[in-house]
This record gives C-alpha cells, structure tokens and sequence, in this order.
C-alpha cells in the first residue's frame, strides 16, 4: 500500500499550516487515509515472526519509515493544536469552529472551560461581575477577533497574476511561479482563488 | 495611579528563564484596586462625569488586560512543558506555581492525552518532536531509575551511568526530561 | 488605535512608555491620574508624564495632546543616523521601534518613522553578521527588546544549522529547563 501521494499532500498541508496567521480548513479525508494506512501497516509490522536476520533488518526498517509517516502526522495534528489553543477566544467569539474536526472541536471546548476555569478561579471572581467577561465584543478592551493577518508570508504565484497594488504604493507584476514575500491579509483572497500557494 | 501594581506583575515575567513564583498577594491587591475603582466608576457615572468614566474604565480594563495576559502566559508555559517534559511537573518548577496552576496542568495533560488517542491509539503526539532517523539509539543512563515498562520493548532497567541500544520512540521524552541522554 | 495582541507581554509593556502630555480640558476627579500634583482634580494645561496607553486614550478623546518623545526628535534621529548600529538602544527604551511603530500609527506624522526605518535596518544588517559570524554577546546589553529576541534566534539557528551540516541533527536534546537547570549551557 503506497502512501507516496498522502505523504506529498500531508507535507504541503503541514507546511501551509505552518506559516498561516489563521487555522486553515482540517484535511479530514488526507487524515483518515494516513490514519487507517499507519493502524493497517503496524498491525502488518506487529504480525511478522521474525525468522531470519533479514527479516529482522527489513522490519526494522518497516517501522522506521512508519515513524516517519507518525512523526508527520503528530507533526500536523500538533501544529494545528497549537494554533487552536493560541487563537482559542478568537475562534469562539468569531464562531471560526467548521475549520476544525469534530475532535478538535471537542479538544477546544474542554481547553476553552479548563483555561477560563484557571482566569475565574485566580481573578475574575475576585473582582465585580460587569467586569468579568471575556469574551466582550468591545474589540479596544478585549482579545483580539483577528489573528495576526498582516504577518508576512512567503507565496508562489501557481498562474499569472498580473498587477497587485501593494500596501506601500508601488505595483508588482506577478507571474507564474514567482515567489513573494507579502502581508497574509493581502493575499488571502488569491490563496481562495487557488492562485497561490503558501511556501 | 491604579495601574502601577499590574504594571509590577507582568514586569515580574521578565525576571526569570522559565516563571516566577506565582504572586498571589499582588493579584489579590490588584482585584481590590479594581473592585474599588469600580465602585468609583459608578459614582462617576452617576455623576454624569463622563470623561472621569471613561479615564477610570480605561484603567480598569487596563489592570484586568495586564492579570489576565500574566495568568495566560504563565498557562501557555505550562503547555509548553507538558509537550516537552511529559505529564509530571519538575519539582524545582512546582514550587513556582499555584494550585490552581498545578491543577490546570494536570487537566491539560488529561485533555491532550484524551485528543491523541482519539485520533490514533498508536499515536502520541508528544512523542517525536524531530523527525526519527533511526528505529534505535544509544543512551547513556544520567539517573537510576530502576525498571521500566516500555510499550513495546517490555521491561527494561536503567542504571546510572550504563549505555543501552534502545527503541528511540519509547524514551524520546525520558531524553528531552534528561534522564538519559542520546550519544550516538 | 491599533491592537497588536491582547496577550502579548511585550506589547503591554511596550505601552507602559512615559509619554509627555498637555491635558487640554479640565477633568474633574482625576487628579489620582498625576498623583504628584495632590490635586483632586486633573486641570488644563498641565504638562505630566503619562503611560503610552493611556496618553493614546486621552488624544483619542481629546482630552490631552501628546508630545512627541525627545527621543524621536530631530536632534537625536540625527545623532541615530550617524551611527545607528553603536548607540545602545536599549537605554533609550528597550521597546524603541515599538513605540515609534505605536506613535506613528497614532500620530499620523511621518517625519520621524522614515528615518528610523533606515535606522532598524542598519542595526539589523549589523546584527546578521554578528550573529553569522559569532561575536561578542556583549553587544546584547545594546539592543532592544525585539532585535535581542532577533538575535538570540538567530544565534539559534545558526547553531542548527551548522548541527544539521554535521548531521548532529538527529540527537534528541534535552528540554530547555534540564539545560539551564544543568547550567552547562555554553555557546559553540
């Protein structure tokens, strides 16, 4: 069972996520594949009876390419975790929760009461109840709705372009393939059209 | 000026590598500013003092701002640790934290642990934070821990000061705790 | 006003820079902003040194007009542009382009952000070679906030680097608090 292709996609969506301000849609069908393909091939692994010295060399070397394909995963899984639990006020109050799979969503509700939980129990009991919210939808007086959407991230043109007004004045020409290095908020509409791709 | 005492706490982040010991007394004289100041804002409100108001809620939600982002970055070390040491806090960083920052830990760990056996239960998400170069490695022993159960590799016994091969995927956090210590 | 991060620890204390005001209407009651003065009330023309946060407050309401710092001044910008990577920033505040950032944002000036865009970017290019080239970490007592954090990543990753070209990559460290703990820390 070649999982060469999955690997391919699961590096670039872990590279995407990477370096995006925001949390960008679960890949749940690339993650149900990689999944059922790591529990079917350490089932495989587990159920050799090792014979012979070589047997021995080629399961070993079984299991560490299968590390490798785990450490992938954990690695896009953990990335995303973290995202969430960064932006965790931002998701809720902007209701930002259908980029999420259901277990993460589960994952953000429990770490959303436990951390408010922490706040109440250390503070925000401690003083007047007016004041103890959150969650306020005063943007100058409560945390962010926005992640950092002017953080600079590097792109690659996938099509022509053409003219793009940038925020200092001046224009730029982007053709295929061109790399840039650019505000998030200001490409983010081309990265929907799939004309460009994060790098 | 009400704003001084959370001034001195979020300061208080930048005085040591990992945390400071949790200053419960100054958050409690800080929720008794802002407990009085309120009781002022009202007044002022009533007094229909309306830049008074605005000045006091403006120092409120400032003082509130500044407890609230010293809490969130003292929890977000705390993941930070879980991720990288494991479920059990060092005792020298214990002492540095409060109860309620203990118990938080505790209830992250559980929560983490719960999301990477829903996803796999032959994943662990804390475990490789590198990519794996090799199935085995070489350890040298820093601290006896005696016998050990390791998921695959069953019983292993770790003596101070010994080198053993062993499998990297078990005893890539017993690594990063410094129990023992890679050497090939 | 712009909110850089709700969160952010540098960001709140980068707004604690004392900003010279000149309040321009009298406030009753608020004499415990200027707890120097003994007045209970806050009054017209009085000049006092205020966090950056709340001066923001108070322009933004009109109720006092900020000055700008000596430090973004003329005769000091000049004194930046001489020489901009031996000054020692940090003395003039360990938040320095922050602020500037904030005040420009605010101010809707201009003259004095121009300058000190030139300013970052001279320190920086300074910075890349004493990082690639592993100087002395003296020169950490000069930088701000934001170019120490630069530097103490790029030191980082410079290591890494190197690691990864000796293929010493693969060793798992240990977590950082086992490493100041041990305090065997040193610089290769």
């Amino acid at each position: 069972m070649s999982l060469a292709e999955e690997i391919l996609q699961l590096e670039a969506a872990l590279r995407r996520e990477k370096v995006c301000p925001e949390i960008l849609n679960f890949e749940s069908e690339l993650v149900n594949k990689v999944v059922t393909a790591i529990e079917s091939k350490q089932k495989l692994i587990n159920s050799i009876t090792i014979e012979t010295i070589e047997q021995q060399f080629e399961t070993q070397i079984y299991q560490l390419d299968l590390d490798r394909i785990k450490y992938l995963l954990s690695n896009y899984l953990r990335t995303r975790l973290f995202k969430i639990q960064a932006l965790a006020f931002t998701i809720v109050i902007t209701n930002k929760a259908d980029m999420l799979s259901r277990k993460e969503l589960a994952f953000l509700e429990k770490y959303y009461i436990i951390k408010t939980n922490l706040f109440k129990k250390s503070f925000l009991l401690k003083i007047p109840e007016e004041f103890r919210s959150i969650d306020h939808e005063d943007h100058s007086t409560s945390p962010d709705t926005e992640p950092e959407m002017n953080k600079h991230v590097f792109i690659r043109a996938l099509d022509t372009i053409g003219n793009c007004k940038l925020p200092n004045g001046q224009t730029a020409n982007i053709n295929k393939d061109d790399i840039y290095l650019l505000p998030y908020s200001l490409i983010k509409p081309l990265i929907e059209l799939k004309k460009i791709d994060l790098i | 000026m009400y704003t001084e005492k959370s001034k001195k706490l979020v300061r208080e982040l930048k005085t040591s590598k990992w945390l400071p010991p949790y200053n419960n007394i100054l958050i409690n004289e800080i929720s008794t500013e802002i407990t009085e100041l309120h009781g002022k804002l009202l007044q002022s409100l009533a007094s229909q003092n309306e830049a008074l108001t605005v000045l006091q809620a403006g120092c409120l939600n400032r003082s509130k701002r500044s407890v609230l982002a010293y809490l969130n970055f003292r929890a977000s070390k705390l993941e930070t640790l879980r991720v990288e040491n494991g479920p059990s806090i060092p005792p020298h960083y214990s002492h540095q934290l409060s109860g309620d920052e203990i118990d938080y830990f505790r209830k992250y760990s559980a929560l983490l642990q719960e999301y990477s056996q829903k996803v796999s239960s032959h994943l662990d998400l804390t475990t490789d934070l590198m990519p794996p170069k090799d199935l085995f490695i070489e350890v040298r022993v820093k601290e006896d821990i005696g016998d050990i159960v390791l998921p695959v590799s069953g019983q292993v016994t770790f003596k101070k000061n010994t080198s053993q091969l062993v499998r990297r995927e078990e005893v890539a956090a017993l690594i990063r705790q410094g129990v023992l210590q890679q050497t090939n | 006003m712009i909110k850089r991060g709700y969160w952010d620890i540098d960001d709140i204390l980068a707004d604690e820079e004392p900003i010279m005001v000149q309040v321009t209407k009298t406030i009753k009651g608020a004499g415990f902003l200027n707890p120097e003065s003994g007045e209970l009330d806050l009054n017209e023309h009085t000049r006092f040194t205020i966090p950056l946060w709340l001066a923001e407050n108070m322009a933004t309401r009109e109720l006092a007009k900020i000055e700008l710092p000596k430090i973004f001044g003329e005769s000091y910008l000049n004194i930046l542009e001489a020489d901009p990577r031996i000054i020692s920033l940090k003395d003039r505040s360990n938040y320095f382009f922050e602020v500037a950032t904030k005040l420009n944002d605010f101010l809707q000036d201009g003259k004095f952000i121009t300058p000190l865009q030139k300013v970052f970017v001279a320190r920086f290019v300074h910075l890349y070679n004493e990082i690639t080239h592993n100087s002395d970490p003296k020169i950490i007592k000069k930088l701000t906030e934001l170019e120490r954090d630069i530097y103490e990543k790029g030191m980082k990753t410079t290591r890494e680097f190197f690691d990864w070209r000796e293929r010493k990559f693969d060793i798992i460290r240990s977590a950082q608090h086992v490493v100041n703990n041990a305090k065997r820390f040193k610089l290769k």
